[in-house]
């Protein structure tokens, strides 16, 4: 195998970490911006990113914590759940992160517009 | 028993199958837009950083996960190929591992930069949030 691929393939869990720490930081900055200028699209910035950070930590854990004992404790809602929420998850984290951005923009603009002196 | 399923018939019907690649391909190009006019607002190397990440992040979700999520549903339609693990698939699997969880990591950084997020309280007055355009 090409030495470059073998690296990556390697530290992938080191790859993981760093998409789930910038993940992270940006539902921290998205909380900051909620916080600081009361923006509803950064706080629906900041919900959507926690939920696909807790889609991704998910999908990480799951196959080391999910055997085949655990999934016939849980029993069938949970099998379903197992199944069906994270791509829910990622689908809502990801129209929340956009529909934020987009809303916080629409905010940024309303409050220039608002400040501007009208001729 | 069937509101037991409702979470994975809403995961795994046809349609959604059909649905899932547009939508992402759809917020992946909305994700770029929006990145570049946040970026507008940032400061120089912050913008850089944004516009990268949203970049990787875009080309991640516009163009590699939905053909990948279709190279899938085809290999799931063809049972034939569907265990053949080859070196092209390792490569799919490491270029979405790489621009997916690099641009998160840029825009990520980029946004935490953009928005102050290690500046200590009342040391500096306002954040510059307040009076981008």
């Amino acid at each position: 195998m090409n030495p470059t691929l073998e690296a990556i393939l390697c530290n992938r869990q080191l790859i993981d970490a760093g998409g789930v720490i910038g993940l992270g930081l940006f539902a921290l900055a998205a909380a900051r911006i909620a916080r600081e200028s009361r923006s509803p699209g950064a706080r629906l910035m900041a919900i959507g990113a926690e939920l696909l950070l807790l889609a991704r930590l998910y999908s990480l854990m799951a196959p080391h914590v999910l055997s085949t004992d655990v999934l016939l404790a849980i029993g069938a809602l949970g099998n379903a759940l197992t199944i069906g929420l994270p791509p829910l998850l990622l689908g809502f984290g990801l129209c929340g992160v956009v529909g934020g951005l987009w809303v916080h923009l629409r905010h940024l603009r309303g409050l220039a517009l608002a400040e501007s002196p009208r001729p | 028993m069937i509101r037991f399923q409702l979470p994975l018939l809403l995961a795994s019907t046809e349609m959604d199958e059909m649905i899932r690649p547009v939508f992402l391909l759809v917020m992946g190009v909305l994700l770029v837009v929006f990145a570049w006019r946040i970026a507008k607002s940032a400061s120089a190397c912050n913008a850089r950083l944004i516009v990268v990440g949203g970049l990787m992040l875009g080309f991640g979700y516009a163009v590699l996960l939905p053909i990948l999520e279709t190279a899938e549903i085809m290999a799931h339609a063809a049972p034939a190929r569907s265990h053949a693990v080859t070196a092209e698939t390792y490569g799919w699997h490491t270029v979405v591992l790489v621009v997916m969880n690099g641009g998160w990591l840029l825009f990520g950084i980029g946004m935490a930069l953009h928005a102050k997020i290690w500046r200590v309280p009342g040391t500096r007055g306002k954040t510059s949030l307040h009076h981008c355009s």
